[in-house]
């Protein structure tokens, strides 16, 4: 049973509450064996969680990690597609997804239309000063806050050489393939790749003027992975091999 | 000279030392934030990704919450992927509810990590952000672009399911 209190009992636990709310939360807590019984297994969770331990990974992954970071090795934030497909639990090999236009052109508008949206909010009347209302979500996500040195999310934000360096390879494959695809498919391909373009040069054009805010760099990078990922998808969908 | 000077300085063997320090910590953020499968991944990127930024560390704070703060912004810039493909591959909240169907049954007893693991995307990572990390609301608002009362409310909703997995 759920009483008015309830939903308030990780407040109360964690100390959220006014104090004139805490003191009504107290007498009901007293006067109700099912609330009260619930403040102490909420408590007991809070417990359990701050007694877990870390655990160490299962495998080896140092040496993945040594190949990432030796100057001549491609980055491994770069993850290739044949491992990505593992990753998406599909086989490595020829395992055909099967796209129809109308999931495509679905597709390729909610991706336009999402990068309208970025364009839109990159807009230099958008207040976006920091310290403003809470962001909401699907609002530009900042960083943690950060001690001086610590990383921001310009640590994450910033497209990096590796990542450059796949949109390269991917953009190669597409060029490649193009002739393969039917011409209202490369329509749609370009249509998209040119909104999110235009949303990654926005960023940098923003970033230009003001150089270190967090929103721009996390709106560029989600921009970036964006473009990524969808050519990672479209080189799956479409079985594109180097 | 520290570790991680003599590692922002390319000593690779230094970075390993930081490596073996603190792969734990990383590897269980990473697992309770992502999921098992993911983890792996992520631990690896992070480090690679701390690697490149040692420039930037300063020494104001410890490498570990650098490297902490480092690995929770690159696993959350990553939960938009990764929400998809536990989508695919987990019927999450599915699980959990058979599970805690099964917590009726007399004799079972889920691992608590089991549990968190089968938490709904946003409650988990509130819950660990929160609870097993010690960040405040406000950080976590801030960095996963929901208001206070969205992570306060998604905590709530974690302890919750939870709590018939103690053990």
């Amino acid at each position: 049973m759920k009483h008015e209190w309830t939903d308030r009992l990780s407040d109360y636990l964690d100390g959220h509450l006014a104090e004139d709310e805490a003191v009504r939360v107290e007498r009901h807590v007293e006067e109700c064996a099912e609330c009260s019984a619930t403040l102490e297994q909420l408590r007991a969770v809070v417990q359990r969680a701050r007694r877990l331990s870390d655990r160490e990974p299962s495998r080896e992954l140092w040496r993945g990690i040594r190949e990432g970071i030796a100057p001549d090795t491609k980055a491994p934030d770069v993850i290739d597609l044949v491992s990505r497909r593992e990753i998406d639990g599909r086989p490595a090999g020829r395992r055909v997804v099967r796209l129809t236009i109308p999931q495509l052109v679905a597709a390729g508008l909610a991706l336009a239309l999402a990068s309208g949206t970025g364009a839109w909010l990159l807009l230099p009347e958008v207040p976006l000063a920091s310290g403003s209302a809470t962001p909401e979500i699907g609002q530009a996500v900042p960083a943690l806050r950060t001690a001086a040195g610590e990383p921001s999310s310009a640590d994450v934000a910033t497209g990096d050489a590796t990542q450059t360096d796949e949109l390269g390879e991917l953009e190669e494959l597409l060029a490649r393939h193009r002739s393969e695809l039917a011409p209202h498919t490369v329509r749609i391909l370009e249509k998209n790749l040119a909104a999110i373009d235009r949303a990654i040069e926005d960023s940098r054009r923003a970033l230009a003027v003001d150089p270190g805010n967090t929103f721009l760099e996390g709106h560029l990078e989600r921009a970036r992975q964006r473009k990524l990922e969808y050519l990672r998808d479209a080189s799956v969908a479409f079985q594109w091999s180097s | 000279m520290t570790d991680a000077v003599l590692a922002a300085n390319g000593d690779a063997e230094a970075f390993e030392r930081l490596y073996r320090a603190h792969v734990a910590r990383v590897h269980s953020l990473a697992r309770r934030m992502a999921g098992d499968d993911a983890a792996d991944d992520l631990t690896q990127e992070v480090f690679i990704r701390a690697w490149r930024k040692l420039g930037t560390f300063k020494g104001s704070s410890s490498f570990g919450t650098w490297l902490h703060r480092l690995a929770v912004n690159l696993i959350l810039s990553r939960r938009t992927t990764l929400a998809r493909h536990r989508e695919r591959h987990v019927d999450v909240e599915g699980i959990l509810e058979r599970v805690s169907g099964r917590q009726e049954l007399p004799g079972f007893a889920m691992d608590f990590e089991a549990a968190l693991s089968r938490l709904p995307d946003g409650a988990r990572q509130v819950f660990v952000l929160y609870d097993v990390e010690g960040y405040s609301h406000d950080e976590i608002a801030a960095a996963m672009g929901i208001s206070t009362g969205t992570s306060k409310s998604q905590l709530h909703r974690a302890r919750m399911l939870l709590r018939n997995h103690l053990n």
